[in-house]
């Protein structure tokens, strides 16, 4: 299927790469669907997530697990049964990026990372209860 | 909106599974305990608020050639 996206035009993608969000981003309620966009110029630990229902919605995400490896993410039983998965183990995460005025004022969200479940295509914004930034440096 | 009074250690009811317990009354916070089925979010608001305000900021707004430029800046300093 053809989809709009917000920096690269009119893209094709497979069905089977719609995320579907079962809880939207926060503060973007009306986007649930999206898919992740690799982008060769972001190499392999930045991606853009496109959202589908509102093509203007895309935000660069970072997968933490590379970035801060330091961070171990803590899930609640609530994610799992949402995202339907049987252990925290199946749950994928990535956490948005905010660009600074220079690339280096980049700020990564650690404090409400997007967990997916690979499996059943599912994705949501979760806020951990853990002490984690809001604004981490990304550099 | 209902508005209820309640002592230290009482507890509210909320449909089938959930349970708001007044644990301890202070000077200034209340402390209270929550019982709720797996499925239902909980979250503080203020904190909530934040996070919104996050992604609101997060959203790309950049021109193509503006972020060009500014993901150019990654590679050169990568690269040092």
């Amino acid at each position: 299927m053809n989809i709009q996206t917000k920096l690269f035009g009119t893209l094709e993608i497979q069905a089977e790469t719609i995320i579907e969000f079962i809880q939207p981003i926060y503060g973007f309620e009306d986007c649930h669907r999206y898919t992740l966009l690799v982008d060769e110029e972001l190499g392999s630990d930045l991606m853009w997530l496109q959202g589908i229902d509102q093509p203007e919605v895309c935000f660069m995400v970072a997968n933490p697990t590379a970035l801060f490896p330091e961070v171990s993410f803590q899930f609640k039983a609530t994610e799992t049964v949402l995202l339907k998965v049987k252990d925290t183990k199946d749950i994928d995460v990535l956490c948005i990026v905010s660009l600074g005025e220079q690339f280096t004022d980049s700020t990564v969200n650690l404090k409400s990372p997007l967990l997916f479940s690979p499996e059943h295509n599912l994705g949501m914004q979760s806020i951990l209860d853990q002490d984690l930034p809001l604004k981490a440096k990304l550099a | 909106m209902l508005v209820l009074s309640r002592k230290e250690k009482e507890s509210i009811l909320i449909g089938d599974g959930i349970e708001i317990i007044i644990q301890e009354i202070g000077k200034d916070n209340v402390r209270i305990a929550i019982v709720a089925p797996n499925d239902v979010k909980i979250l503080r608001k203020e904190l909530l608020e934040n996070v919104k305000d996050e992604n609101r900021s997060a959203q790309i707004q950049a021109d193509p050639i503006a972020l060009k430029a500014l993901l150019r800046q990654r590679k050169n300093n990568e690269s040092k």
